[in-house]
């Protein structure tokens, strides 16, 4: 356990003085970009924000080609702009559905003030 | 604050870069564009006031792409940075939407729950008043068929009611018609009977004048006086009564028998000739036998007096024969009525 890590540190110090400049691997961002674009889907934002949805899946999948050729700044770039327009598909693919659910309520609140005027009027006169 | 430092240090290094260099950065598409994004929605009051982690942030990439834009760095990352400000700037106004929607959501639930309370209250109402009303109406309902019912009792009980009364009527009326009926039945019989009297009374006046005329009986005052010859009724200086007389008798007996309330006196005359006294008694003997036959014929002998007048009241001359025998004579007077016949003035 001890040797591995003191060999990895070996290892990423090698590197570091092979090329100084390479970042390391945006791991980390291209699973939140995966994980916001499940919650985009999941509200469906395929219906509601297709465009942004789609601009989200191109982002990760030129993030996850530059991973290939271990461009890792531009996949992290490209993972984090991923990640944005999937949070922005969601966002959008949530108004949709509140937009829908303020028009329901109006509606039943439009229906519910007609039958109470029904009512009332019916019982008035 | 920090951002002034920022920016002095950025304007220091941007100077020293002009030193280095020498050359101003391009204008950038994405960055101006994100620009106005940003400032549009750091602009917007509604958005600083639901979204302002969601401003900041976006300010926050503005201000990378700014510096590494100002810095001379690489056109990707300025563009990266300027993606990530837009998306931010986006996702701000997006938030701010959301937000407002979801306040508008928790009134719209409110006021849906509050009229869903009074429309249930309201039908609760209406259920009851058209409960209500549904009682009235069967109240009315069975009011007015109580109505009727108590109507067609009333009728029936009227028409019972004149339905006996005709039938009262009938029976008055029909009671009167028996009461005229017998009325004039009685009439009739009245009527049949005063007939039958006025026939009864013409007959007996009729038999009493065709007796009357065969006794030769003349009407006075003192009622009918028959005069009977002595001559024919006696043998000279006899008082028995001879044969030929009983039919005359008879005759004056079934007179009295028939009108039995008159009453009968007897006188008996001579002529003048012989002694009074004798006469007078002789007289008295004629009438007593007179009497004497009639009471053998039924004559009740109470009503039946007798005198004797000798030669008294004669009727005619005693100076000659045929006067003297019209002398000779028994007068029989029967009342008009049930007095006694009065006896004649001296």
């Amino acid at each position: 356990m001890r040797s591995t890590r003191f060999i990895l540190l070996l290892t990423a110090a090698a590197l570091t003085a092979a090329c100084a400049t390479r970042p390391p691997a945006p791991t980390e961002e291209l699973a939140v970009a995966r994980s916001a674009i499940g919650y985009a889907v999941e509200s469906s934002a395929r219906d509601s924000a297709p465009e942004d949805l789609a601009e989200a899946r191109r982002k990760l999948e030129r993030a996850e080609q530059a991973m290939g050729t271990r461009n890792h700044e531009v996949a992290r770039q490209l993972a984090l702009e991923a990640e944005a327009a999937a949070r922005l598909a969601d966002f959008k693919a949530r108004n949709a559905s509140t937009r829908r659910t303020v028009s329901e309520l109006e509606a039943s609140i439009q229906a519910l003030r007609e039958e109470l005027d029904r009512l009332q009027g019916g019982s008035s006169s | 604050m920090n951002h002034l430092t920022t920016r002095l240090l950025t304007l220091a290094a941007a100077a020293s870069l002009l030193a280095a260099c020498a050359s101003t950065p391009q204008p950038h598409s994405g960055l101006e564009a994100a620009r106005q994004a940003v400032n549009a929605v750091d602009a917007d009051p509604q958005i600083r006031r639901l979204a302002p982690a969601e401003l900041r942030d976006a300010q926050d990439k503005l201000a990378q792409a700014e510096r590494r834009w100002r810095d001379g760095a690489d056109s990707s990352e300025v563009t990266h940075w300027s993606y990530m400000a837009s998306n931010r700037a986006d996702v701000a106004r997006e938030a701010t939407e959301l937000r407002g929607m979801e306040n508008r959501v928790e009134q719209l639930r409110n006021e849906r729950e509050r009229l869903q309370l009074q429309a249930r209250a309201a039908r609760a109402e209406q259920e009851a008043a058209r409960t209500a009303a549904e009682r009235a109406r069967a109240d009315a309902d069975r009011a007015r068929a109580e109505s009727e019912r108590l109507r067609a009792e009333s009728e029936r009980a009227m028409a019972e009611a004149a339905r006996e009364a005709e039938a009262a009527e009938r029976r008055r009326a029909e009671q009167a018609a028996r009461e005229a009926e017998l009325q004039r039945e009685m009439a009739e019989r009245r009527a049949l009977e005063l007939e039958e009297q006025t026939r009864q009374m013409r007959e007996e006046a009729e038999r009493l004048q065709r007796q009357i005329a065969e006794l030769e009986a003349r009407p006075t005052d003192r009622g009918l006086v028959l005069t009977l010859g002595s001559d024919v009724l006696f043998d000279f200086d006899r008082y028995e009564l001879r044969d030929g007389a009983r039919r005359t008798v008879e005759r004056i007996a079934e007179f009295l028998n028939e009108y039995e309330e008159r009453q009968v006196l007897v006188e008996g005359f001579t002529d003048s000739t012989g002694s009074r006294d004798y006469n007078m008694g002789l007289s008295e003997r004629r009438a007593n036998s007179v009497r004497t036959a009639l009471v053998e014929r039924g004559v009740d002998p109470g009503r039946i007096r007798i005198r004797g007048f000798g030669p008294d009241y004669p009727v005619a001359s005693n100076d000659n024969e045929a006067g003297r025998q019209l002398n000779r004579r028994v007068e029989v007077i029967i009342s008009d009525d049930a007095e006694a016949v009065p006896d004649r003035e001296r």
